[in-house]
C-alpha cells in the first residue's frame, strides 16, 4: 500500500512542503487540489473564515476516505490530505490534496474523489465573517449514520439525514 | 444515573459558546433518547435556540465512530455532537 499523511493543523499549509512530501520515484503522476477561502458567497462579501473541526474522528475519516480511493485506483498511491483549523483570511489555503500515482488518470480520480468525500462525510463546519461585521454558519451536509461496510460492501440508496441517496454517484 | 458531556460544534457554538454540555442520563440509553434530552437543554438554555431542531439534523460521535439513533450510549462518558457539515 502506499503511504497516506491525514491531518488537521492550526499552521498556514506550506504547499511547497506539501508538495515535496510525496515519495515518488516509482511514480509518473502527482495530482493536487488545493482549497482557498474567496472573497464572496451567495453575493455578499467575505473577509474572513472560521473553520472549526472534531479533529480525532475528521483526521480518521480522512484516513478512511483516502484509503477507499487507493482500494478504487491505486493501492500504491501516496495521499497527503492537510486541512487547516481556525481564522482564515480571504486567499489562504483551506485544504490541500496531494495524490502521486503511475500514471496520470489515477491521481485525477483520486484526489476529485477525496475533495467530495470531505465535503459530506468530515466533521468540519465553516464560519464567515462578512464586510459589514455579520457572521454566519454555512449550511452543510447531514453526516451519515451508516457504518463503514455500509459503504463498502453493499450497493444500493440509503437514507441519510432524511435525504435517499446512493454512496456511488453523491 | 449517570453523567454525560456532549461537546458541540459548528453552529452550536452560537447557542452555547462554552461549546459543551452535561447531561444526567439513565444508565440505559439510546443516542435518540440523547438527542432528546439534549434538545431540551438547549432550548433551556438559551432563548436564541427556539424553534429550532438542529440536534435532529446532527449525528452523535465519538473520536472514532459515526453513532447510528438505535445504539446504547452505555459506557460512554464523552460524545460529540456533529451538524450538518461543510468542509472543503
Amino acid at each position: 500500500m502506499g503511504i497516506i499523511a491525514a491531518s488537521v493543523t492550526l499552521n498556514p499549509i506550506d504547499l511547497q512542503k506539501v508538495i515535496s512530501w510525496a515519495p515518488q520515484e516509482m511514480h509518473g503522476a502527482m495530482n493536487s487540489f488545493v482549497g482557498m477561502v474567496r472573497s464572496s458567497n451567495l453575493g455578499r462579501e467575505v473577509i474572513a473564515m472560521e473553520y472549526d473541526c472534531f479533529i480525532p474522528l475528521c483526521e480518521k475519516i480522512f484516513t478512511d476516505i483516502a484509503q477507499e480511493a487507493q482500494r478504487k485506483w491505486a493501492t500504491d498511491a501516496n495521499i497527503c490530505i492537510l486541512h487547516r483549523h481556525g481564522k482564515l483570511s480571504v486567499g489562504e489555503v483551506s485544504v490541500a490534496i496531494i495524490a502521486t500515482t503511475g500514471h496520470r488518470d489515477e491521481s485525477y480520480r483520486i484526489t476529485r474523489y477525496i475533495i467530495e468525500e470531505i465535503k459530506t462525510r468530515a466533521p468540519i463546519w465553516k464560519k464567515e465573517y462578512y464586510l459589514d461585521k455579520e457572521t454566519e454558519w454555512v449550511r452543510g451536509h447531514a453526516l451519515c449514520q451508516h457504518r463503514k461496510v455500509d459503504h463498502h460492501e453493499v450497493a444500493g440508496s440509503y437514507s441519510c439525514g432524511g435525504k435517499v441517496h446512493s454512496h456511488e454517484t453523491r | 444515573m449517570k453523567e454525560i458531556e456532549i461537546k458541540l460544534f459548528g453552529a452550536f457554538r452560537k447557542y452555547v459558546p462554552t461549546g459543551k454540555i452535561i447531561l444526567q442520563i439513565k444508565d440505559i440509553s439510546t443516542v435518540k433518547l440523547l438527542k432528546e434530552k439534549v434538545q431540551e437543554k438547549l432550548l433551556e438554555q438559551s432563548l436564541e435556540y427556539k424553534g429550532q431542531n438542529l440536534v435532529f439534523e446532527s449525528a452523535l460521535a465519538t473520536e472514532t465512530e459515526i453513532l447510528r439513533d438505535e445504539e446504547l450510549v452505555d459506557g460512554k462518558t464523552s460524545l460529540a455532537l456533529l451538524p450538518p457539515v461543510c468542509g472543503g
